[in-house]
């Protein structure tokens, strides 16, 4: 299982549990998403997805957080 | 935060670290594939996941898609070995409720910030009936507190908190998990293995305890 479009069924926010909204910047021939973001609209937060892999940690906890 | 820098700074020294112990890790690697399944592979395929799954050292050969891992550098070297990663911590696991049916943690709750915490989200995540292997140093067996005393020699364990099994225990009890249902393996009797061992039921003597526990 790769960071595929079906890994959305189970993805869900850190902070809310809720859904998440995918946007698709790059995406490799087997349907792997490489570049892209996943949008919490509950929390107005945006989770990139850079090198297939989604960052998912708390907001206050990614490496770009201000603290 | 996530005690990660270690692993960010020596991810390559941790990963090497299996190679020279092969037989500490195989030894480990059976443990673990003595509580799953015997028909693990239908239900370690879609529905599984490793909760701190490092550098996949142990999702590759026990045949989980998915993990979960706050290093860059370790996921990526997860992602190498064909595992699907995603970064998060275990204490707020970015799933929905009941989604999987088999969740592995091992040699993880040692540096997590709330394992209280990452083990009630570990029951969220699982469905009913689903199962938790979680994997440990116990710091009561004989070699756990050789490792305790020794562990500020290592880059990675002078961040630890090791825990004793009736420790685990109660902290899985308070998750929600039925105590009636707890299956335990132990092995890593010694620390010079010149081949794998194999495990033992219980706990007490092995410094590497595997608990299986069912939602």
């Amino acid at each position: 299982m790769r960071m595929r479009k079906e890994l959305m069924e189970i993805l869900a926010c850190p902070l809310c549990k809720g859904d998440l909204e995918l946007s698709i910047v790059e995406e490799d021939a087997n349907g792997e998403v490489i570049t892209g973001t996943l949008y919490c609209p509950r929390c107005d937060e945006r989770y990139p997805i850079e090198d297939g892999i989604p960052n998912l940690l708390p907001p206050d906890l990614r490496d770009d957080s201000p603290g | 935060m996530p005690r990660i820098l270690p692993f960010e700074r020596y991810a390559a020294e941790y990963d090497e670290w299996f190679e020279e112990h092969r037989a500490v890790y195989e030894s480990e690697v059976r443990a673990l594939r003595a509580l799953l399944p015997s028909d693990m592979a239908s239900i370690v395929s879609e529905e599984s996941i490793e909760v701190g799954v490092g550098t996949g050292r142990f999702a590759s050969p026990l045949g989980i898609p998915l993990g979960i891992e706050p290093s860059p550098t370790m996921a990526a070297r997860s992602k190498a070995r064909g595992i699907a990663v995603i970064r998060g911590i275990a204490e707020a696991l970015p799933f929905t409720k009941s989604c999987f049916k088999f969740v592995l943690m091992v040699t993880t709750m040692c540096f997590l910030d709330d394992v209280s915490l990452a083990f009630r989200e570990v029951f969220r995540v699982l469905k009913p009936r689903g199962w938790f292997i979680l994997a440990f140093i116990d710091r009561d067996s004989p070699l756990g507190r050789i490792y305790e005393r020794k562990k500020y020699d290592s880059p990675f364990y002078r961040i630890a908190r090791f825990y004793s099994t009736d420790e685990v225990t109660d902290l899985l009890k308070f998750a929600g998990f039925n105590e009636h249902e707890f299956e335990f393996v132990q092995t890593v009797f010694d620390t010079d293995l010149a081949e794998a061992e194999d495990w033992k039921p219980g706990y007490g003597e092995g410094a590497f305890v595997a608990i299986r526990v069912v939602k």
